[in-house]
C-alpha cells in the first residue's frame, strides 16, 4: 500500500506540474472559493490564464488552445480520480485542484464557446460519475456568469444560484438550456425550435406559409446534424472508449430585437474529415471520385497517398452529402445544413471540425480553410435571421 | 378474381408520429425503417392482393428528414424489392399542404434512385 501511495504522489506531482497549462503571470497560490456540490470553502490555489474573448468564432486559435488544455486538466483529474479508485484508496472527491482557470479574466463569450465548455464538464462527469466544482464563480463577470447559467452549466454541475438573478443576459435576451442526447429525437429538437423561434416570431406571423416552412426547414436540419452524430461521428470502435461520451450538444441564443438567433450544434466523435478518410479504406472507387472532386476546390495534384486537406473534407461534405459509410442511399443531410441559411432573410452558417473550418453566407460563395489548431469534433453554428 | 377494394389511406402525422425522424429504428423511436416495416409495408401487400391504392398523406408532422424519407420509400426498392412500377400503380403520395410539397418530391425521387441504383448492381 505505501509503495502504491507513493506512486500515486509521484504520479500527481507529474501531472501537476505538466507545462500544458499556462498559468498567469502571478503563478502564486492564491485563496480563492471552491464550489462543489453546493458547499464553498475557501482553498490556495494557482489561476491559469483564460482568454479574455472566449469566441471560437472570432477568435478561433487563441480558444482552441485553451479548450485543448482545459480538456487536458480535465482528463488528468479524471485519470487521477480514477486510479484512487482502483486502488482502493479513501476517494478523496470534491477534492479541488492545485490549479484553475480563472473564469473570471472572461470578458466575451459566445453561445458556441459556452456549449463547448458545457460539453467539455459533461464529458468528465459522464466519465467519472461524480460531479465538478468551479472556483471564483462570484468573480466572474456578470454577462459570462449569466450566459453560463442560462445554458444550464450551473444546473449540470448541481450548484444552484441565488434567486433573482434571472434578467436577460447581456446583448442577448435569452439562450436555451443546451440539450444532449444520444439518439434522434424529432419531438425535443422540434419542441427545442420552436422554444427559440417564438422569442424571435410574432404571434400573428407564425402560421404563415413562409413562417411555417422555415420553422420545418430548421426542425430538420437539426435532426440531420443530430443524425449525422448517432451516425458517423462515433463509430464502434470509439464508441468503446471509456473517456468518451458519444453524445450531441444543441444550444441556442435568441435576440428579439433583431429578429436573430444563433443555434449550435456539437459532437467531440471523428469529426467530418476523419468520418470521411474511413471512405479511402472502404471504397477505393468512392476515394478516387472524392479525390478528383476535391482537385476543384484545392492545390491537390492527384498524387498517389496524397490526403485530402480536412476544408476540403467538409466542403465536399457540405456540397455533395458524402456520407462515410459509401452507400449512395446515405450521406443526404449535411447539404440541408445550407439550405436553411438560403430560406431566412440573412444567415451565415459556420463549420469546424478538426482542422477544417466552412463558411457560408447567404447568397455569397462558400469559404473554406484549413485551421492551425485542432477542434476535437465538429462544432455546426447558425446565425439566423428572420 | 381478387376484387378491388377501397383505397387505404395512411396519415403520417396521426397513424405515426407527428415528429417522424431518424433513418434505422436504434436510432429513435419514429424512424424510416419503424414507418415501413410497420406501417407502409403491411398496406402495400394488402393492397397488392385486394388490387386497391394506400395513399400516404405526409402533412401535419414537424417535417421530414432526408434519412427518413429515402429509408421509409427509398427503403422498399432498395430492401423488400418491391418494382417501381408496381409502387406507381399503388402508392399515393399526398401533399396537400405547399409546405410539404417539397417533401413529396423526395420521396419520390428516393424510390428513382432506388431503383436506378438496383438496376446498376
Amino acid at each position: 500500500v505505501a509503495a502504491r501511495r507513493l506512486a500515486i504522489r509521484i504520479r500527481r506531482r507529474l501531472l501537476t506540474s505538466a507545462p500544458t497549462n499556462r498559468a498567469s503571470p502571478s503563478s502564486q497560490l492564491i485563496t480563492v472559493e471552491y464550489e462543489h456540490d453546493g458547499k464553498l470553502r475557501s482553498v490556495k490555489a494557482v489561476p491559469l490564464a483564460v482568454p479574455q474573448d472566449l469566441s471560437i468564432e472570432s477568435n478561433y486559435v487563441e480558444v482552441a488552445k485553451w479548450l485543448s488544455g482545459l480538456r487536458l486538466a480535465l482528463a488528468k483529474g479524471a485519470a487521477q480520480f480514477q486510479e484512487r479508485d482502483q486502488l482502493q484508496l479513501p476517494l478523496e472527491r470534491n477534492q479541488p485542484s492545485q490549479r484553475f482557470y480563472d473564469f473570471a479574466q472572461i470578458k466575451a463569450l459566445t453561445p458556441a464557446t459556452a456549449l463547448l465548455i458545457a460539453a467539455e464538464y459533461d464529458r468528465w462527469q459522464t466519465t467519472l460519475k461524480s460531479r465538478l466544482g468551479v472556483y471564483n464563480r462570484r468573480r466572474w463577470r456578470k454577462p459570462v456568469r449569466r450566459l453560463l447559467s442560462d445554458i444550464g452549466f450551473f444546473d449540470l454541475l448541481g450548484i444552484q444560484l441565488a434567486r433573482g438573478g434571472k434578467k436577460p443576459s447581456a446583448g442577448f435576451v435569452r439562450m436555451t438550456r443546451y440539450e444532449s442526447g444520444d439518439r434522434v429525437d424529432p419531438e425535443r429538437v422540434s419542441n427545442f425550435i420552436g422554444q427559440l423561434l417564438n422569442l424571435v416570431l410574432r404571434v400573428d406571423e407564425r402560421a404563415l406559409d413562409l413562417r411555417r416552412s422555415q420553422t420545418m426547414k430548421l426542425v430538420v436540419a437539426l435532426i440531420e446534424a443530430t443524425e449525422n452524430t448517432r451516425l458517423h461521428a462515433y463509430p464502434p470502435a470509439l464508441r468503446d472508449d471509456p473517456k468518451l461520451v458519444p453524445k450531441w450538444w444543441v444550444a441556442g441564443a435568441a435576440y428579439p430585437s433583431e429578429r436573430r438567433l444563433t443555434l449550435v450544434v456539437y459532437d467531440q466523435g471523428v469529426t467530418i474529415p476523419g468520418s470521411l478518410e474511413d471512405i479511402s479504406e472502404n471504397s477505393r472507387v468512392i476515394a478516387t471520385w472524392m479525390k478528383k472532386v476535391a482537385r476543384r476546390y484545392s492545390k491537390m495534384k492527384g498524387r498517389s497517398g496524397e490526403k485530402i486537406a480536412d476544408h476540403v473534407a467538409i466542403r465536399l461534405a457540405m456540397n455533395y452529402g458524402t456520407s462515410s459509410s459509401g452507400r449512395p442511399h446515405r450521406g443526404k443531410g449535411l447539404p440541408v445544413l445550407k439550405d436553411v441559411v438560403e430560406n431566412c432573410r440573412d444567415g451565415r452558417l459556420l463549420v469546424l471540425s478538426r482542422f477544417g473550418e466552412y463558411r457560408y453566407r447567404k447568397g455569397k460563395r462558400p469559404e473554406a480553410r484549413g485551421l492551425p489548431e485542432e477542434l476535437p469534433g465538429t462544432l455546426i453554428v447558425w446565425d439566423l435571421t428572420f | 378474381m381478387v376484387q378491388a377494394m377501397t383505397d387505404q389511406t395512411i396519415d403520417v402525422a396521426s397513424d405515426f408520429s407527428r415528429f417522424p425522424g431518424g433513418r434505422y429504428k436504434a436510432d429513435g423511436e419514429n424512424s424510416g425503417q419503424a414507418f415501413r416495416e410497420d406501417i407502409l409495408v403491411p398496406a402495400l401487400r394488402r393492397a397488392i392482393d385486394t388490387n386497391s391504392r394506400v395513399i400516404v398523406i405526409l402533412d401535419g408532422t414537424s417535417g421530414y428528414p432526408s434519412s427518413f424519407l429515402e429509408e421509409a420509400f427509398g427503403g422498399l426498392i432498395r430492401v423488400h424489392k418491391f418494382d417501381k412500377e408496381t409502387l406507381d400503380s399503388v402508392l399515393v403520395i399526398e401533399a396537400k399542404d405547399p409546405v410539404y410539397q417539397p417533401y413529396k418530391g423526395l420521396s419520390r425521387r428516393y424510390m428513382q434512385d432506388a431503383q436506378a441504383s438496383s438496376s446498376a448492381h
